[in-house]
């Protein structure tokens, strides 16, 4: 089963992307750019070139470099738009015998299918070498006031470049679908879409079987991104003259920098209210270079803009009265297009429709999104496989000290199965209990309880050497299993918990906000039971090296010894982190002091590896004994 | 009574039947789902693998190309260090001479720099027009230069890797007057 790719062929920039464990993603181009400029150039060494290579050769080439095809797209050359089209384009366009509108280079002839096959080809071959598969299928979007003659050359554009088109589908359509809009009830949406060039403003109203209706649909399509990006030139290039006396428009090289300057400036004041244009040595005069250095503030810009602000207007208040609606029942607006990332244009939807527009999808790509979920239901991916589902919550057992180890961490996908190995805390103790618990919080008092269970019949030993291996695993439909095994007999016990005990969302909520609320006390006090646990640890493997060595050991270093320890154990109670740390840091000293004199004593036979060297530091005293090495003891249980 | 266990021992049969026997079409059903879900379990283990393989890719690039919008931004910089040796190189007081040396070498480390980390500049000047490293943002009639040469540039391109991630933007030379 291959996939559908979901592609955006739009009138200036197309864009495609694709239905990845049902998450979309955007899929960049060879040139690792997210969008490509819908151009198609033919070379004069007989190559086509598509996209921003075409761009960058149209000046070269501007009677063979074809862009805004989209605008013949099933139209009839006589067509009104075409003829504006004519106007401005410098590539040839003609009448072919249906009366329909065409395209030659060199003498050749083409139809706008053919061209908009070519930006197809470019980007079913993006998807294909990020896919690393074969792509044979495709959802394309189209604008919503297309009639059925240019879907139809849309989907026949796609079989020239080798896609079998699934669906045509609106572009605000698939806007509204990325936008995941519940299509659960019924509901009017207003999509707002201002690109670089062009802008539309579309009513849809969504039933609920998802059957997406486009009541009305109105625009302009000649105004956009890059009529704001004029304006800044302008202002630029006044600005300059003013103080020096020089026209930059006269200079193409200055003019290049002022544009670049201008689109810049442009997108910094969507995030911030002022911008500096520094453009050093922008040109000279006989008094040697001058350079630009000029501050616009987000206010002058949409100054600058008013008027084509207002030109928003008009549009949307048609599109909304062709509709049938009144403002009250257009539920959401959504917003399509890079221009719509400017704070007055969001000013402007906001008080033309009266609610604040729905954000958060990048407006460049939310089209493409939108065709490749769509893709992504017709092949079946979105429905069934992929919804799965994650734990909300972390889960593990309570460990000596009360604390909270967590096994399976929140916002796992599920199904998952992880296990970890315990040991005991105190010597020949003959069972361990599992205190299943379910939270975010550093101690098992603090989250929640969902079972318990002993695991009896331990074989007596020291602490630390029986090896218990806890798995937890979380079915397909959440069900969590806990299976204790001990690794020495064999013997395991098991506790079944259902639907994670039947939190609700709100709940699930309250919980994680109370860690993050409480994260630093309890890290205070974790810290203190982790520093209490590993002097704990220390005093234990100093006391049994004290007694495996006893006859080894000179009575001053034992006593010295002895001494350490008591004073340690005095300190196991102690609540605070400071005492615990001067505690176990005497300890150590002693223990390593002690261990140095020994291993003098052994000569270089016990200079071998360090292989007791572990985290305990008294263990080096010991550590020609592997069987007390510590490498399991991640946590030790409280004993029961 | 006798009836009564017959009625019993057939009710009795009919039950087992329905527990124990399922019938043909509720077979057919459960194999059929049998096969779904196999279908289904291949085509996730599949997507997995190929997730994989995606992401090692794209950890590939990111390492590639990861710092290319940090590059990027410096490139306006050394844009301008260009202008300014190029502006100061035509002076003939010794002192500055020895200025525009010194900032010649700063400008080399910078770049050298860059191309350590992956930065390649964009030859242009001279070459015939390619755009696929070349934007061509005008066209000019230029006396004893071949048709589509570069003859001017306004701002060097760099590559990134071996992705362009500035092309020149030139002067090309045309064949008309």
């Amino acid at each position: 089963m291959g996939k559908i790719i979901g592609i955006d062929l739009g009138t200036t920039n197309s864009c495609v992307a694709v239905m990845e464990n049902g998450v979309y993603k955007i899929v960049p181009n060879a040139e690792g750019h997210n969008t490509t400029p819908s151009i198609v150039g033919f070379a004069s060494n007989g190559e086509i070139v598509v996209g921003q290579v075409a761009k960058r050769q149209a000046v070269t080439n501007p009677t063979k470099t074809l862009f805004g095809i989209k605008r013949l797209v099933g139209r009839k050359f006589s067509d009104k738009g075409v003829q504006h089209f004519k106007a401005v384009a410098p590539f040839e366009m003609f009448s072919n015998k249906n009366g329909d509108a065409w395209v030659k280079v060199d003498g050749k002839e083409f139809s706008p299918e053919e061209i908009s096959a070519k930006i197809l080809e470019k980007m079913k071959k993006a998807a294909e070498d990020y896919l690393g598969q074969t792509v044979t299928e495709a959802v394309i979007t189209v604008p919503a006031y297309f009639n059925d003659a240019q879907r139809q050359a849309t989907k026949d554009a796609g079989r020239i470049a080798g896609l079998d088109v699934k669906r045509i589908i609106n572009e605000p359509t698939a806007a509204a679908l990325a936008y995941g809009l519940d299509t659960k009830k019924d509901k009017n949406i207003a999509v707002f879409d201002l690109g670089g060039g062009t802008f539309d403003v579309s009513v849809l109203e969504i039933t609920t079987d998802g059957v997406f209706e486009v009541k009305s649909t109105n625009g302009d399509t000649f105004l956009g991104g890059e009529d704001f990006d004029y304006r800044i030139i302008n202002w630029l290039a006044e600005e300059f003259k003013k103080e020096t006396s020089i026209d930059l428009k006269n200079d193409k090289m200055a003019l290049q920098r002022l544009k670049e300057a201008a689109e810049k400036a442009k997108h910094e004041l969507s995030s911030v209210t002022q911008t500096d244009i520094n453009l050093p040595f922008i040109t000279m005069d006989a008094s040697g270079p001058k350079h630009m250095n000029l501050n616009l503030s987000r206010a002058k810009f949409e100054s600058l803009i008013g008027d084509l602000i207002d030109k928003l207007v008009g549009p949307c208040k048609m599109a909304i009265k062709d509709s049938g609606l009144s403002l009250a029942e257009i539920h959401e607006v959504i917003l399509v297009g890079g221009a719509t990332r400017m704070p007055i244009v969001q000013a402007k939807v906001k008080e033309i429709f009266g609610k604040e527009p729905s954000k958060g999808v990048n407006p460049d790509e939310v089209v493409a999104a939108g065709a490749a979920i769509q893709g992504g239901v017709l092949s079946g991916d979105v429905k069934d496989v992929l919804l799965l589902d994650v734990t909300p919550l972390s889960l593990g057992i309570e460990t000596l000290g009360g604390v909270f180890t967590k096994i399976i961490e929140k916002n796992t996908t599920i199904p998952t199965k992880k296990s970890q190995v315990f040991s005991t805390a105190v010597d020949n103790q003959p069972a361990v209990s599992i205190h299943v618990l379910q939270g975010e919080r550093e101690f098992a008092n603090d989250n929640k309880t969902l079972g318990k269970f002993d695991l009896t019949g331990i074989n007596p030993a020291a602490r630390g050497v029986p090896q218990i291996e806890v798995v937890f695993d979380i079915d397909a439909n959440g069900i969590v299993h806990v299976n204790a095994i001990d690794k020495a007999t064999g013997k395991s016990q098991n506790i079944v918990i259902t639907s994670n005990s039947g939190l609700s969302e709100a709940q699930i909520k309250e919980m994680v906000a109370d860690a993050d609320k409480n994260r630093e006390s309890d890290k205070k006090r974790r810290e203190v039971v982790d520093g209490r646990n590993s002097l704990d640890s220390l005093v234990f493997a100093s006391e049994k090296a004290l007694k495996d060595s006893a006859d080894k050991i000179p009575a001053d270093k034992k006593a010295e010894l002895e001494g350490a320890i008591s004073e340690a154990k005095t300190k196991l109670t102690s609540e605070s982190l400071d005492e615990i740390k001067a505690a176990t840091e005497r300890l150590q000293n002693v223990a390593h002091g002690l261990a140095q004199y020994m291993y003098q004593g052994t000569g270089a036979e016990g200079a071998g590896p360090g292989q007791g060297a572990g985290p305990e530091g008294a263990a080096e005293s010991d550590s020609k004994k592997k069987e007390d090495g510590d490498d399991v003891v991640d946590a030790d249980y409280k004993e029961v | 009574m006798e009836q009564n266990d017959k009625l019993n021992n057939d009710k009795k049969a009919e039950e087992t039947t329905l527990e124990n026997e399922p019938t043909v079409e509720v077979l057919k059903e459960v194999k059929k789902e049998e096969v779904d879900y196999k279908a289904k379990y291949y085509y996730v283990a599949a997507e997995m693998d190929n997730y994989r393989k995606r992401m090692e890719r794209e950890k590939e690039n990111l390492l590639k190309f990861g710092n290319e919008r940090v590059i990027s931004d410096l490139l306006d910089v050394a844009d301008n260090f260009d202008r300014t040796i190029g502006m100061l190189k035509g002076d003939t007081d010794q002192k500055m001479k020895n200025v525009v040396i010194g900032l010649d070498m700063v400008q080399k480390q910078f770049l050298d720099t860059m191309c350590k980390h992956g930065l390649t500049p964009i030859q242009s000047i001279g070459k015939e027009f390619d755009p696929n490293f070349h934007e061509a943002v005008a066209q000019e009639y230029a006396e004893g230069k071949k048709p589509n040469e570069v003859i001017k540039e306004f701002q060097k391109g760099y590559c990134l890797n071996g992705r362009v991630i500035r092309a020149s933007k030139v002067v090309v030379s045309s064949d008309k007057q």
